[in-house]
């Protein structure tokens, strides 16, 4: 089931959530939902307020649904196509502005990737960077600069909003002690909160310093381009809470 | 293709007659109890009773074969005993027990039998008339003769999502029966208050689906009507519309006061057109006597006080079940 | 034989209630259907109305009456034939299933099913693996393809996915493999 973009799957959300997400549980295990709901999601480029919103959030609130945000080709591959044999509904979450970008993808018969597996770009010592979808783009761009500051960054992508692979978050976090998560989507009840709060909840002990969080700005999206981009969170921003947390 | 209104006096063998007698009394002494339990406390939340609409999914379910599905609204108790569910798993589930059809997870709105081809129970006004032309979805796909039973109300047949779905339904064929069930009341709301269309059966035709209004306290002329309907959907011929006048005699839930109506509004009904009393009139002019429809009387009340016997023994869900059933392992 | 009538829930919330109006007298007969009493609930007041035939036999609470819990013997109906005479006293309120309370507190609050936590940070395919440069968009028309080919029942529909070839042409080519019974464009809704 395509969405010609996650905005307009609004419309439908009462199937999506009260019926697709439910059903298995109102039954009592009888029957479910096989349903992969894909489609962009969140800003693209110039189209404003209605056209430009992060669902991850919404969705991965949702408990009977299992929800993707892929970042590179390899993973959208293999993720949708676990998605497709997933007897539950799976909420898919792609971008359009990925879609044009290249990435390596392996050249196998039948690649898959399990759902709750989080993937580690880059390993590091000195902060754990946790993001998703198109987030991961300033956040692996961060790591670079980061890196040539001799700040050691290790780079999570959770792929998968829900299930969320937290212990692989955790393992980090103990190691680094610090912490920066990035999202696209508002600030306020994102998933970096909920991430925030799991790594306090498992690692409190180990963290030298709060969890921060890069989002998306608390507005609707704006058309104009400088208000666009200001309206979105981006490498600086990184750069800054990551300084924050290392205190440098 | 002109919408017609079915007029015709239909007859049947006194049988038949007895069946459909039997499924709608159990309905209703289904449902006097339900009301009976909810009084006493043990079946809690919203709970609609069905009394006064029993001759719609009894005349409607005589024309199912196996494999046609169906799927309504909350107001749904009547329809899963028509369809051959238990009496005892639908009354456990609505007091919350584990011997319910939903393991006591889903409540008087939620319940559902994959045996029985019954899709629920759904609570939201409206949402399951897509869910229906998906179901037909389905069985277009695999190729069967199938046909889905898609419920509503006469306050749904004003959402928006009604025609979305009409309108895809006819643009692919998909052989699903849509039944408004209009018993004139959206909650407190009558039609005339909430539309200046009231002919739910004619709005079809702008998406070219015939439909037809029929007296829905007449059971042989909601079958007669069903036989129509289920002929044109397994022939290939896409959706059909019916529009089927009832009444129902109790509040929309059970908290309600009806005070949008008049008590006479309501025995007037009851006493000239209750649908078992008219089959009752039928069965005692085929020759049936009346010891033998006191005797059925009797059985039906053995097995609605069994079933609440069983809703009251049955055990509340294991804490454990809190955590099952939300995904299935791939 | 005798039937107790009690003082019934009329609503999800409703504890107790107020008698307001008997509009049946001892002795009366009454059949299923008949309004028996008015009872005001925390919403509104509501009609009570009898579920069986039979007579008034004793009516136990008077109109009036506030505060009446639910499940309290308010009346007894009886058989024709029966007396009234030979009514019993009363049976307590029947007890309505209570929630269990978890005997002693959690020590931590738990509100998800609990999970086995395990890190797996094995490589999603193995190290010398050929590698194609791909963009995101090719990447998923293949797995769509990829599974549409291995399973009949997989099909795809939405608005513009077929002739258009999808609006950002992820479903490029899907329908001149796949045939319009699997490709489905959807009108917009």
């Amino acid at each position: 089931m395509e969405f010609m973009t996650w905005n307009f799957a609004m419309q439908a959300i009462d199937q999506i959530i009260n019926s697709a997400a439910k059903t298995l549980y109102m039954s009592g295990g009888q029957m479910g939902s096989p349903i992969v709901f894909r489609g962009p999601n969140g800003a693209a480029a110039r189209v404003a307020a209605q056209h430009s919103q992060d669902y991850a959030a919404w969705y991965a609130s949702v408990p009977g649904l299992k929800v993707v945000q892929p970042f590179s080709a390899a993973d959208a591959k293999g993720l949708l196509k676990t998605a497709i044999r997933d007897p539950n509904p799976v909420v898919f979450l792609e971008n359009e502005i990925l879609y044009g970008r290249a990435f390596d993808v392996p050249k196998l018969d039948d690649f898959t990737i399990p759902f709750g597996k989080a993937r580690v770009w880059r390993e590091g010592t000195d902060v754990t960077l946790v993001s998703w979808g198109i987030g991961m783009s300033h956040t692996l761009e961060a790591a670079d600069e980061l890196a040539k500051d001799g700040v050691s960054a290790e780079v999570i992508d959770l792929r998968t909003l829900r299930p969320l692979d937290m212990a692989t978050v955790i393992e980090s976090v103990k190691k680094t002690n610090r912490c920066v998560t990035v999202e696209e989507a508002w600030p306020v009840a994102s998933l970096s909160d909920h991430i925030g709060s799991e790594i306090m909840r498992e690692a409190f002990d180990h963290l030298d310093a709060p969890v921060l969080k890069c989002t998306g700005k608390d507005v609707p999206m704006p058309y104009a381009a400088n208000l666009e981009k200001l309206a979105l969170t981006s490498v600086k921003e990184v750069i800054d809470a990551v300084r924050a947390v290392t205190y440098r | 293709m002109a919408a017609r209104r079915a007029t015709k006096k239909q007859a049947a063998p006194k049988e038949e007659l007895l069946k459909y007698y039997k499924d709608m009394l159990l309905i209703r002494r289904f449902e006097e109890k339900a009301g009976q339990l909810y009084g006493m406390g043990l079946i809690g939340g919203f709970c609609h009773l069905y009394i006064g609409q029993e001759a719609v999914v009894v005349g409607l379910e005589s024309v199912a074969i196996e494999g046609d599905k169906r799927i309504t609204t909350y107001r749904d108790h009547g329809h899963m005993l028509a369809c051959g569910m238990d009496a005892n798993g639908v009354m456990a589930e609505l007091t919350g027990r584990i011997g319910g059809y939903s393991k006591g997870k889903g409540g008087s709105m939620h319940m559902f039998s994959k045996e029985r081809d019954f899709y629920g129970g759904h609570g939201i006004v409206g949402a399951n008339v897509p869910l229906g032309a998906g179901l037909a979805f389905s069985d277009m796909y695999k190729g069967n003769k199938n046909v889905t039973f898609t419920y509503f109300g006469d306050g749904a047949a004003n959402q928006g999502q009604v025609y979305e779905t009409y309108n895809m339904a006819e643009l692919w064929k998909l052989p699903v029966i849509f039944v408004i069930e209009n018993n004139q009341y959206a909650m407190g709301t009558s039609v005339k208050r909430a539309t200046k269309s009231s002919s739910f059966w004619e709005r079809g035709t702008a998406f070219s689906i015939p439909g037809e209004q029929v007296d829905g306290m007449d059971v042989l002329a909601v079958r007669a009507a069903g036989q129509k309907a289920v002929k044109h959907c397994r022939a290939g011929k896409g959706p059909y519309i019916l529009e089927i006048m009832t009444y129902r005699y109790r509040g929309h839930s059970m908290s309600d006061p009806a005070k949008y109506r008049t008590r006479d509004e309501v025995q007037k009904i009851r006493e000239e057109r209750d649908a078992i009393e008219q089959v009752r009139g039928r069965l005692l002019d085929a020759g049936a006597t009346e010891a033998e429809l006191k005797a059925i009387d009797k059985d039906i009340k053995d097995v609605v006080n069994a079933a609440a016997e069983f809703a009251k023994e049955s055990p509340e869900p294991d804490p454990s079940e809190l955590w099952t059933d939300i995904t299935v392992s791939a | 034989m005798a039937t107790e009538i009690l003082m019934p829930a009329l609503s999800p919330t409703m504890e107790e209630g107020t008698l307001a109006k008997w509009l049946v007298k001892e002795g009366d007969t009454v059949s299923a259907g008949d309004i028996m009493a008015e009872i005001e609930t925390d919403k509104a007041t509501m009609e009570f109305e009898a579920v069986d035939d039979g007579i008034v036999g004793r009516i136990l609470v008077a109109e009036g009456t506030e505060s009446v819990k639910v499940n309290t013997p308010i009346a007894v109906i009886i058989e024709d034939g029966e007396s009234a005479d030979e009514i019993e006293a009363p049976a307590a309120p029947m007890a309505v299933p209570a929630v269990e309370e978890p005997a002693s507190a959690p020590e931590a609050v738990a509100y998800a099913a609990p999970v086995q936590p395990a890190v797996d940070r094995s490589p999603d395919y193995p190290a010398g693996t050929e590698m194609v440069s791909t963009t995101v968009r090719d990447a998923l028309r293949d797995a769509i393809a990829e599974e549409m080919r291995a399973d009949e029942t997989v099909f795809i529909m939405g608005e513009e996915v077929a002739e258009y070839q999808g609006a950002y042409k992820i479903t490029q080519g899907i329908l001149e493999e796949f045939g319009a019974r699997r490709v489905i464009d959807t009108p917009i809704t």
